[in-house]
C-alpha cells in the first residue's frame, strides 16, 4: 500500500513532526485571532470616539455614543424588530421545512426529482431573490395582486406599506430558507432506525403519536443544530432589507444590521455605528453561547 | 377505513403539489420575464404564451449598444468583468481558507490537547459575528492600507469569514473517519502530516468538495461587503443586478436575466452536492 520510504518516516523526529499540532492549528488560529482581535479592539476604541461629519477623524469622547444610543428609540425598535424577525423566521423555516420533509419522505416514483426541485430557492443568490420578490409584490405588475384581483380582492401594497412590509420580507426569507430546513430534516429522517417505528405501530400508536413521541424526540439534535445555524444567519439579515425596502417604509423593516449600516454609511456617524456594532456582537456571542450551553446541542465541539 | 386512507393520500398529494407550487412559482415567473421582450415583460394580464427571446441575456452579457426599437437600454457592460472578479475572488479565498482550515479541523477532530474547548468555541464564535460588525473597523483599515476596491482586499476579507465555516464543516467530516484508521497509518510509520494528507484527506474527498462548494457559494452570494468595499475595479457579480435600477426606469427583463445568470452556477453546484451539503454542519446531530 505504502511506498517503502514512508515506513522509514524520516520526518519522525523532525521539527514538523514534533510540533504537528502547532503546524495544523497555527495558520487558522493566527488568522482568526488577528482578525477577531483587531475587530474587537477597534470597535471598543471607535465606540468611545466621536467620528462623524463634524469630526472627520476619530476623537476620543468617552461614553457619549452609548448615552445617545440608549436614548435612541430607533435603536431599541430595530433591536426589538431583529428579535421578532429572528424568532419568526427560524420558527417559520423549521416548521415549514419539517412539514415539507414529512410530506416528501415517502417512496414514490420521481420523488428524488421533486426533492431536488424544492431546493431551488436556496440556490438563488439572496439579493437576486429579493429582486425577484420585488416583482412578485409589485402593485401594478406583480402577479400576487393580479391573481388576488381576479378573485375580486384588492391586495395590499406589500413591501410599500408599513403594515405589511415586515411580514412580506419575512415571507421571502422563509421561502428562501425553508429548503435548507427541508434538506437537513430529510437527512435526519433518513438516519432514524426503522424498527422503532415498527415497534410503535405494533403497539398501536397513531401517526400523530408517532410524530410527537418518536420522530421529533429522536430528531432533537438535528432540530437544535438547525435552529442554531438558522439563528446565526437570521441575526446577520441584511441583503433582503437592503434590496427590497431599504429599511422602510418609515422604519418598518429596519433590522439592527441595516440600522448600523445606515448610521455609518448614510449619516456618516461611525462612532455610533461602532458602538451599536459592539452591542450586536456581544448580543450575538452571548445568545448563541447560552443556546449551546442550555440546549446541549452537540455542535462542533463534543 | 379504505376510503379514509384514500382521502388521506389525496390530501398528502394535494399538499405536496401546493408546496411545490409555492416554492417554484416565483422562479417560473422570473424565468418567464427574462425570456420576454421588455415591452411584454410586465404587461398585465400576463402573456402566458409568447415567443421566448434571449435578447435580455445577450444585453446583460455583452452590453446593449444597439438601441434598435428606440427603447432606452441600460448599458452595464460590466457583467462579464464582474463575473470574472467574482470567480477570481471566490477561488482564491476558498483555496486559502481550505489550506488553513483543513489541517486545523483535522487537529480539532483527532487530537486532544490543552484548552481544546476554548479554541473550538473561539473558532465557532467567529461564525456568530454578524458581518455588519466588522464593516466599520475594516473600512477604517482598508482606507488606510489602500485596500478599498481591490481584489486583494476582498480576498482577505472573504478568507476570514470563510475560515470558521471550513473548519466547522471539515471537523464534521473528519469526525466520521474512525480514529483507528489514522492511528494505524501512524503505526505503519506515517508522519502526522502523512496521516493527514495520505489517509484522512483522500478518504473525505467528498467532504472537502462539499465544503469547498459551500464556501464558494457563500462568497459568490455575499452582498454587504461587496456593496461597501467595492465600487469599480473589484465589483462582484451580485452587484450587477443593481445596475438595472436607474432613476429613469428599472429594466426588469434585463435584471431577471442577470439574476438567473448569477444563480445558474450556484444551482448547478447545489444540486451536485446536495447530499453532503448539510452533512458536515450537522455531523454531531445526524449519525449514519
Amino acid at each position: 500500500m505504502k511506498k517503502p520510504s514512508d515506513n522509514t518516516a524520516p520526518g519522525r523526529s523532525g521539527w514538523a513532526e514534533r510540533h504537528y499540532l502547532a503546524l495544523f492549528l497555527a495558520p487558522s488560529l493566527i488568522l482568526l485571532l488577528a482578525f477577531a482581535g483587531y475587530i474587537t479592539i477597534s470597535l471598543i476604541y471607535l465606540s468611545l470616539c466621536s467620528w462623524n461629519v463634524s469630526s472627520p477623524a476619530p476623537v476620543f469622547t468617552g461614553m457619549g455614543n452609548y448615552v445617545s444610543i440608549v436614548r435612541d428609540m430607533s435603536f431599541w425598535k430595530s433591536l426589538g424588530r431583529t428579535c421578532i424577525y429572528l424568532i419568526a423566521t427560524v420558527t417559520g423555516e423549521v416548521v415549514t421545512g419539517f412539514i415539507t420533509a414529512w410530506l416528501f419522505n415517502r417512496k414514490l416514483r420521481g420523488i428524488r426529482i421533486l426533492r431536488t426541485l424544492i431546493l431551488i430557492p436556496m440556490a438563488i443568490t439572496p439579493v437576486v431573490a429579493g429582486m425577484f420578490w420585488k416583482v412578485m409584490y409589485n402593485t401594478s405588475y406583480g402577479p400576487i395582486n393580479y391573481f388576488l384581483s381576479l378573485a375580486g380582492i384588492k391586495g395590499p401594497a406589500w413591501i410599500a406599506s408599513g403594515r405589511t412590509a415586515f411580514l412580506s420580507v419575512l415571507v421571502v426569507n422563509i421561502w428562501q430558507w425553508m429548503p435548507f430546513s427541508f434538506l437537513t430534516i430529510t437527512a435526519g429522517l433518513a438516519s432514524l432506525p426503522t424498527d422503532v417505528y415498527e415497534a410503535a405501530r405494533i403497539d398501536g400508536a397513531s401517526s400523530m403519536q408517532i410524530l410527537f413521541r418518536v420522530t421529533i424526540p429522536m430528531l432533537k439534535q438535528v432540530l437544535l443544530t438547525l435552529v442554531l445555524l438558522r439563528s446565526i444567519e437570521a441575526l446577520k439579515a441584511y441583503d433582503l432589507v437592503y434590496i427590497m425596502t431599504s429599511g422602510g417604509p418609515g422604519e418598518a423593516t429596519q433590522l439592527l444590521p441595516f440600522y448600523i449600516y445606515t448610521k455609518g454609511f448614510t449619516w456618516f456617524d461611525f462612532g455610533a455605528a461602532a458602538a451599536m456594532s459592539l452591542i450586536l456582537l456581544v448580543i450575538a456571542n452571548n445568545l448563541f453561547k447560552l443556546f449551546i450551553n442550555k440546549t446541549g446541542v452537540k455542535v462542533f465541539y463534543e | 377505513m379504505n376510503k379514509k386512507r384514500w382521502k388521506g393520500k389525496a390530501l398528502v398529494f394535494l399538499l405536496m403539489a401546493a408546496v411545490l407550487a409555492l416554492t417554484l412559482f416565483p422562479v417560473w415567473w422570473i424565468v418567464n420575464i427574462s425570456l420576454k421582450t421588455a415591452d411584454q415583460a410586465l404587461t398585465m394580464p400576463p402573456k402566458l404564451i409568447f415567443r421566448p427571446t434571449l435578447e435580455n441575456y445577450k444585453e446583460v452579457l455583452f452590453g446593449a449598444a444597439q438601441n434598435a426599437s428606440g427603447r432606452w437600454v441600460p448599458t452595464t457592460k460590466g457583467f462579464l468583468k464582474q463575473a470574472g472578479n467574482s470567480i477570481c475572488i471566490c477561488l482564491t479565498a476558498t483555496g486559502i481558507a481550505l489550506a488553513a482550515g483543513v489541517p486545523a479541523a483535522y487537529a480539532l477532530s483527532k487530537f486532544s490537547f490543552k484548552r481544546k474547548q476554548d479554541i473550538s468555541f473561539f473558532i465557532l464564535s467567529t461564525r456568530f459575528m454578524p458581518p455588519i460588525v466588522v464593516v466599520i473597523p475594516l473600512f477604517l483599515l482598508y482606507r488606510q492600507l489602500g485596500l478599498m476596491d481591490t481584489k486583494v482586499g476582498m480576498i482577505i476579507l472573504y478568507t476570514f469569514i470563510s475560515l470558521s465555516l471550513v473548519i466547522w464543516m471539515m471537523k464534521g467530516f473528519f469526525d466520521e473517519i474512525p480514529q483507528e484508521l489514522t492511528e494505524s497509518a501512524r503505526v505503519d510509520g506515517c508522519t502526522q502530516l502523512g496521516a493527514l494528507f495520505k489517509v484522512a484527506i483522500p478518504i473525505t474527498k467528498q467532504g472537502i468538495s462539499a465544503t469547498a462548494i459551500l464556501t464558494l457559494i457563500g462568497i459568490w452570494n455575499e452582498f454587504l461587503f461587496a456593496v461597501i468595499f467595492t465600487s469599480k475595479n473589484a465589483k462582484t457579480v451580485t452587484l450587477s443586478v443593481m445596475g438595472y435600477v436607474t432613476i429613469r426606469e428599472v429594466a426588469w427583463a434585463n435584471m431577471a436575466a442577470a439574476g438567473i445568470l448569477i444563480t445558474i452556477p450556484v444551482l448547478f453546484f447545489t444540486i451536485l452536492t446536495q447530499k453532503h451539503l448539510v452533512q458536515g454542519l450537522t455531523a454531531g446531530a445526524v449519525k449514519g
